[in-house]
Order: structure tokens, then sequence, then C-alpha cells
């Protein structure tokens, strides 16, 4: 049976309030919801953090390898710069000095200040260290002064070591002038001693690009600035602080080994220097970078994978969203579908189509409400015939489906009625209790007894019961036999009771009447109360023999008796005009001492079948 | 500071607009914003008549570092003519401008803008020594003078030596000067070298150009054998007149710069003046980017020219030498 189209009515039932299911403490969507997000950010935060760290540190070798590729070059070309001024002036020392050759080296010494604009004036030596030649671009031009500058350190130091650089000075506390001597190939050709102006060096150092706003500078052994693009720091001369400062720069990049090191410029902002040295000089070459412009594309780098991070994590949080949702929602719809089923809408049906295992289960749900709702019915039904049948009895009509036996028909019945005597005058003085309490002993050992003989308890009131052999189900021996059984132990059994009740003082009788014959079987009632009866002649002819019997006598009618008497010994007892019958009909009861054991034996058979 | 202030707002319109149009149209309110500051003013204060080789070099020095007159900064030329009291004038007209630097070209210049303002930067490019300025160190000027310097006395041994070298029968030697000027220091040099060199010297004065012809007609009056010019912004301003003049005696002139070689004068030697304009025009930025005059070291020039006519040593009969022709950095045939 399909619930879905059986009762489509019940789906329109509102859902149970939200409101009374408990808060949880940790909800499934959380969880599911943290577990994607963290499941895709996690990895994307890993990946994003290591890439940042390699790349910082790729580029800082990067930067460091180039800062010094650049401080080299920038040391290279100062080389180039003092080595050009060497290989000019070697040209003032390749002929020996005579006296007829002095015109000749003056126009040789001519040539070089106009090959070299640093060359501020250059003196001519002799092989004895005799000053030969002075020309000068400021000054006068002096020709044969005849000094001695053999103890002139140029002139000492060209002769020892064929070139000699001297310390830098500073020109009117101004502009930084060395000195150079170069030596010839013999000593006779003498020593050439020249003034350098080393501005000029501004020319090489300020082509020196480091990226956008880099550049070079060249400081000395002593911490003096050589060379700057920035020509008025050179100029500014001799400062003991700054002096300090670079002569620190300097010790901080050897220390480096190499690698670039991080100071602060002459106009405070944070720079990236490498340095190159510049032998014979003794001069270090810095190439330096700010280290803003040098990190600007690892930043642009870091920022983009930020960005990248960023826009991850959202989509983190939106495919996190959507999935935990894709499987949370199901399970909020399955969760109210079983609430509802659980409030007893079996009707109610479970959508959901997302073709998983959610789908499967949500079917199962459905199919089991469906079977809830079947049965259901069938309790209720079976309830309803238990009012009546007895347990067995209404089994066994549930199971063949046969709720049409109660329909009204006309049958061959068994009908037994009893009651107590003196109910009335003991329920009239008795305690109200005392009372409830004996008739609960009484009907509960009727109830056992009919129970046994799978008969129909059509109605009781007070101390009186009727009871219904063959109707609805037909007996499977014979109803009379099995009625007259009935009957005997009821009153043996209810004797029992008033045995006992004797003892507690109170005076009672029972009273069976049974007869046989056709009846009017069916329900009568109205909505919601409905009982089970048989109407007719032996239902009267029953109840009446029930009123004509004595305290533990059980009368029969004679037709009862004639089918009962085969098989139980029955003993005729009289013939009696009963109220509502017109002659007096002939009474049979049960042999007072022939009850008990037979009819056990019968009780016996009769559970089995 | 003024001249800070209108650094700060120099050097960055072009880095402005330039971002400006990297955001595109709609930050065009910032863009106009940034381009509306005022443009600074820079005084250009001469004593004499323009000498318009100097000013295109500063002007060509200006734009190489991004100041282009008209667009990013202004240019106020004031030419005195050589009249003191309208140099005075201008010099107090351009103060009155609150002009971000005034440039200027000699001592006297300079000292006529330094009673204009205390405050308001000056450029020099072309004083001969800061001693008369007051200042003794070169590399920390102190206050808000700073320049380039022509040596023009301490070259004046210098070019006695060359002039005796290309006249070696040189004997009587008139000095030239404008008693007006002050870049007349090196005297005690000039004496020492003609000492040595077994030369007579003659001071005569030239006060403008009026009296040019007059002193001449002197020097041949007194046998003079050939002129050393002294630095002073009146000869310059009209060079052709001067040699013109020279020649016209036949007298052997060493000039302190080359203009008046290209004019038609025999020889000159000395520092590149339209070089030494375009380095002003670097102090002139520097200022213009917030630094102090104070901090920027007064430069010597370092790059000397030896100019020298053919043309006028022919014409006055005289055989140049090799050791002239050798130093010559310009040799006019």
């Amino acid at each position: 049976m399909n619930p879905r189209n059986a009762l489509p009515e019940t789906a329109a039932v509102p859902a149970p309030p939200p409101a009374q299911v408990a808060p949880l403490r940790r909800p499934l969507f959380r969880k599911y919801f943290l577990a994607l997000f963290v499941a895709v950010v996690i990895p994307l935060l890993i990946s994003g953090a290591s890439e940042a760290w390699f790349g910082y540190r790729d580029y800082r070798t990067m930067l460091d390898e180039r800062l010094r590729v650049e401080a080299n070059a920038a040391a290279a070309r100062i080389r180039e710069f003092l080595g050009s001024i060497k290989e000019q002036m070697d040209w003032t020392v390749q002929l020996p000095w005579t006296e007829a050759n002095t015109e000749r080296r003056r126009l040789d010494a001519l040539r070089l200040l106009r090959q070299v604009p640093a060359i501020v004036d250059i003196t001519l030596v002799d092989g004895a260290g005799v000053e030969r030649l002075k020309i000068s671009r400021l000054g006068r031009d002096v020709i044969g002064s005849g000094i001695d500058r053999s103890a002139d350190p140029a002139v000492a130091g060209a002769k020892a070591r064929k070139v000699w650089y001297g310390p830098v000075t500073l020109n009117r506390g101004s502009e930084p002038y060395m000195t150079m001597g170069v030596a010839g190939n013999r000593a006779a050709v003498g020593i050439s001693v020249a003034q350098i102006n080393l501005k000029l060096i501004w020319d090489v150092i300020s082509a020196i690009k480091v990226g956008e706003s880099g550049g070079a500078f060249v400081v000395d052994r002593d911490g003096k600035l050589v060379a700057h693009p920035n020509i008025s720091l050179v100029l500014q001369g001799a400062d003991a602080k700054m002096a300090a400062r670079l002569k620190e720069l300097q010790a901080a990049a050897v220390a480096a080994r190499g690698a670039a090191v991080t100071t602060e410029d002459f106009e405070k902002r944070t720079i990236l220097v490498a340095m190159a040295p510049v032998p014979g000089v003794d001069w270090a070459v810095f190439a330096s970078q700010p280290l803003s412009e040098a990190f600007a594309p690892l930043w642009a780098a870091l920022w983009r994978t930020g960005y990248l991070l960023l826009g991850g994590a959202v989509f983190a949080v939106l495919l996190a969203l959507v999935l935990a949702r894709r499987m949370t929602g199901p399970i909020r719809v399955l969760e109210q579908g079983v609430a509802r089923i659980g409030a007893g809408q079996f009707g109610h049906t479970i959508e959901i189509s997302t073709g998983d295992e959610l789908e499967r289960l949500a079917g199962g749900v459905n199919r089991m409400a469906g079977e809830l709702a079947l049965s259901q019915e069938r309790s209720e039904r079976i309830a309803r015939l238990k009012r009546f049948l007895s347990p067995q009895v209404a089994e066994i009509v549930e199971k063949a489906g046969q709720s049409d036996l109660l329909s009204a028909q006309r049958v061959e019945v068994v009908v037994v009625f009893c009651d107590l005597r003196g109910f009335t005058a003991f329920s009239a003085k008795a305690e109200p209790e005392e009372v409830m309490r004996v008739l609960g002993e009484y009907y509960e050992a009727l109830g056992a007894i009919i129970i046994r003989y799978e008969a129909t308890l059509t109605h009781f009131s007070g101390d009186g019961m009727m009871v219904l052999l063959n109707a609805p189900v037909p007996c499977p021996d014979n109803p009379a036999v099995r009625g007259v059984r009935m009957a005997a132990d009821m009153q043996a059994a209810v004797q029992a009771l008033i045995g006992a009740w004797r003892g507690r003082g109170h005076t009672l009788g029972f009273g069976v009447g049974l007869a046989k014959g056709a009846a009017t079987v069916g329900r009568i009632g109205y909505e919601g109360r409905q009982d089970y009866t048989a109407i007719g002649r032996v239902a009267n002819l029953a109840s009446r023999l029930c009123s004509s019997a004595d305290d533990g006598q059980v009368l029969i009618d004679a037709d009862a008796a004639s089918e009962a008497s085969r098989e139980i010994a029955l003993a005729p007892a009289g013939s009696r005009a009963l109220k509502g019958f017109a002659d007096s009909l002939a009474v049979y009861e049960v042999a007072r001492n022939a009850g008990a054991a037979p009819a056990n034996a019968m009780a016996a058979t009769a559970t089995k079948a | 500071m003024i001249a800070q202030d209108r650094g700060v707002t120099c050097g960055r319109p072009r880095r402005r607009d330039v971002l400006a149009y990297c955001l595109g149209a709609a930050a065009w309110p910032f863009a106009a914003r940034a381009a509306s500051p005022p443009t600074p003013i820079i005084g250009y204060l001469r004593r004499t008549e323009p000498i318009p080789g100097q000013f295109a070099g500063f002007r060509e020095g200006l734009k190489s570092l991004g100041l282009e007159d008209g667009r990013t900064i202004r240019i106020e030329q004031r030419h005195a003519g050589g009249n003191m009291e309208r140099l005075n004038a201008f010099a107090a007209e351009l103060a009155a401008l609150d002009v971000g630097v005034i440039t200027v070209d000699g001592l006297v210049t300079v000292q006529a803008a330094m009673a204009a303002t205390k405050t308001i930067p000056i450029v020099f490019a072309l004083a001969s020594s800061p001693a008369p300025l007051g200042i003794a160190h070169l590399n920390r000027p102190g206050g808000n003078v700073t320049g380039i310097l022509n040596i023009i006395s301490e070259l004046q041994g210098k070019r006695l030596e060359l002039l005796k070298e290309l006249v070696p029968r040189l004997r009587r030697v008139a000095l030239l000067l404008n008693p007006e000027g002050v870049e007349n220091a090196g005297m005690d040099l000039v004496a020492e070298t003609a000492k040595q060199l077994r030369l007579e010297i003659e001071i005569f004065e030239a006060r403008d150009f009026a009296s040019w012809p007059g002193v001449f007609a002197k020097m041949a009056e007194a046998g003079i054998e050939g002129v050393l010019m002294a630095g002073d912004a009146t000869f310059g301003s009209r060079p052709a007149e001067f040699a013109a003049l020279a020649a016209a005696r036949r007298l052997p002139v060493i000039y302190p710069e080359r203009q008046f070689v290209s004019a038609g004068g025999l020889i000159s030697y000395g520092p590149d003046l339209v070089e030494s304009w375009r380095q002003a025009a670097g102090y002139v930025a520097k200022i213009l980017n917030g630094a102090r005059p104070a901090d920027l070291p007064i430069e010597r020039p370092t790059k000397f020219v030896l100019a020298i006519n053919l043309k006028a040593s022919k014409a006055l009969g005289l055989a140049v030498p090799e050791a002239t022709l050798l130093r010559a950095d310009e040799v006019i045939e």
C-alpha cells in the first residue's frame, strides 16, 4: 500500500513546531562546514606561506647576487678609470733623460694633460730622483727646478712598486685628490707623479645605475667618501662621524662575505648594499639600492599571493557552505519527516531527491511509515475485535482479514447466561471496595474460562454476563458440547469462589442458563461504541433458564441437551414454565458430580485446536 | 625655509601626473589639484646685458633635470646692463617676488642679491673666489649662498705664461680691469709670475664699453705688447667689439673665456662658462628639491678650455708654438 496515494490529506497536517527540538550541542552543519573550510584553507595557507617564504629566500639570494655583480662591475669601472690614467702616464716614462730631450718630454706631458682631464698637474722626475719638469693646469709650468724628489713618498713608492697610489686628500677641504706615481721599465726613464682630481670619477660613478634609483659609491681605506652620485656629499669633505659609519659599513660588508647588508643612506632611507674591493688603491665600491625598491617586486608577489589566499578562503567558505548545506539539508528534511511520522503522521512523505544514500534512506523511512500506518490500522482493528472476541479468535479473524464476520447474519448459536444470586442484597450492604473486589475475582475467573473456550463475550452488566458460541467464528467442534462444558467449568470456578466469599461473610450463589438455536448476530450500537450480540428466542431462553437456575445449577434447554448428552452426563431437571414462553419447557441440568473431570480434558483439546 | 617649501612642490608634479594617468579618469580631480601648486619661480639676475650662450646653457641644464621653463618652473630674467643701481633694484624686485632661488653671475651680483635677501637661496655661476663673500669653507658655505667658482684670478698667472709662450718677445704687458668689479684679486699672482717671466705689468682700467677705444689708445701710447684681461662681466657683454679693437691696435690679448676667441680674439684659457651655468642648474634643482644652500659645497671648475684663433694669430704675425697647439682644446682656423 502506498501511503502517498492513500492518505494525501495527512500531508497537509502542519509539521511539529521546530521550537520543541532541543538545540544541538554540535550541529552537523557546523561540523561539515568547518571540516570542508579547513580542508580547503589549511593546504591553501600552507602552500601560500611556504611559497612566500621560499620566494623571499630566493629573492633575497637573487638580490644579493645582483648587488654583488653590480658592485663588482662598478669596482671594475673604477679600476678601469685608474688603469687608463696609469696607462697614459706610462707614455711619459719611456725614454731615458738627457739634456736634449727635455722639450720633447714637456710636449709628452702636455699631451698627457690633454688626454687625461683628471690630472691636475704632473711632475717628471729623472732616474736620480731629481725633478726635471712640472706641468700644471692651474699654476705655472716649471722646467728644470732641480729639486730632489727622491724622498717623496710617491717617487719612492713608484720606484719600489712601479705604481704607487697615495692616500685620498681633500684639496681646499673639498675636492678629493690623489697622488699617483708611475715608474718606467728602467730606472733611467725616471718617474712620473701626477695629482689626480678624483671628482672626475663622478662621470663614471653617476653612470652606474642599480635598478630605478640605486647606484654606487666609493669609500677609501679611511672611510672617506671618494665618489658618490651626489657630488655634494663628496665635496662636503671629511666628517669623522660619517667616516666611522662608512668604515663600520665596510666591516659589516666584509663580515657578510658577499651577501648584501642593510644600512641607512645619507638621506635616511634604508638601503641594501654589497661591496667589492678595488685592489691597489685599497678602496671599497658599494652598490646600493633602496630596500623599498629592491623588495618592491617581492612585495607585489606577496600581495598577489595574499589576494589569492583571500580569494581561496572566500571560495572555501562558499564551497563549504554549499556542500554542508547539501549534506545537512536532506538530513534536516529527514529529521523533520521522522519527527512527523513519530508524531503519528504516517501519511507524511519525506521528499529527497539527491540521488544518493540519503534519498534511499528517505525512501526507506517513507516505506516504514507506510507499514507503520498499516500496522496501526491493523492493531486498531484487532483492538476493536478483542472487545468481544477472545484474543485467539480476534487474531484469527484479523489474520483471515474477515472483518465481515462481524456483519449481521442468522446462525445457529449457543447462548450462555450466568449471574450471581443474592448479589443485589450483598452490594447494598457491603463496602464498595469489597463489592468491586468480589466482582473482580468473579470476572477474572470467568474471563479466563471464556478465553479458554474461545467464546464470544457479548456483554456484561453488574454480576450478569452473556456469552456466545459458534459466532462470529464457527466452533471447530459441537458448539452445544463446548457450551455445556464451559458452563460447567464456570459453575465449578464460581462455586470455588463462593466458598472463599463465604469465609469472608458473603452469602452469594451462582446460576447458569444455556440454550441453543438460531439467532440473528451482528454489531449493534453507535459510532465509537459497538457491541456484538445475538438476538432471538434462543437468547431469551438462555436468559430465562439462567434466572430459573438455582445456585450451583446449570440449566440447559432441550435442543442443546440432546446434542450435549451424547458426551456429557446430563440430568433432566423437569419441565418449567418460563416467562415469555407459552408452554412449559423441558429443562436439563449438568449432573452435579460429572462436571469437573471431563470438562478439563475438553478444555485441553479445545486449546490445542 | 621658503626654498624648501618650494622644493617639495617642485619635484613632485611629474610623478603625480604619471600617477594620475595611471589611476585614470576617476582620479581626475586629484590630478587637477596635484597640477595646481604654484610653479616655482627662478630668478636669473645678471649685471650686464644678456650673454645668450650662457643663459641657454642654464636653461638646458634645468630642462635635463626635469625643470622646464614655462611648464614646471618659471624663470624671471633681469639684466642690469652694467648699471649698479638697476642691479640693486632688480635684486630687490626678485626678492620681493619671493622666488625659490636667485641665480646670479659674478661677485658683484652676488653681493647685490645678498643685500636684497638673507633667506632666499642664491646660486652663483661665475664668482672668482668665495673670500669676498665671507665664505671660509668651500665644503660648507653655511649661508644662503653657494655656486660654482670660475677661479678667474687664480688662473691669471697661467694666462700670463701662456701669452708669453705664444708671444716670446713679450715684455710690456697691460692688465686690463674694471675698477668697479671685485674680480680683480690675484694681482699678487700676476706680479709674481711677471717677475719670473721678466715681464713688466701696467694696469689699465675700463669702466664701460664707451671707454674701451680710449684705453686701447693709451695702451698703444705706452708701448704695450700684450694684454691680460681681468675677469669682469662688462667685457664679456661685447666680445666682438673688444676683439676688433684689439685687432685694430695689433695687440695680442689673452682672454679668460673662449667666447672672445670665437668672436675673433686671439687666445683664451679658463673654465667653460656655459658648462658652469649648466652646473648652476644642478644647484637650483637640488635647492628646489629641498636641499639647503648652506650644505651644498661650492664647486671649483674641473675642465679648462684653451681656445686659440689661428686667423687672429696670423694677422698678428705670430707663429703658434707646438706646445700651445698641444694645450689647445679648441683651435679656430
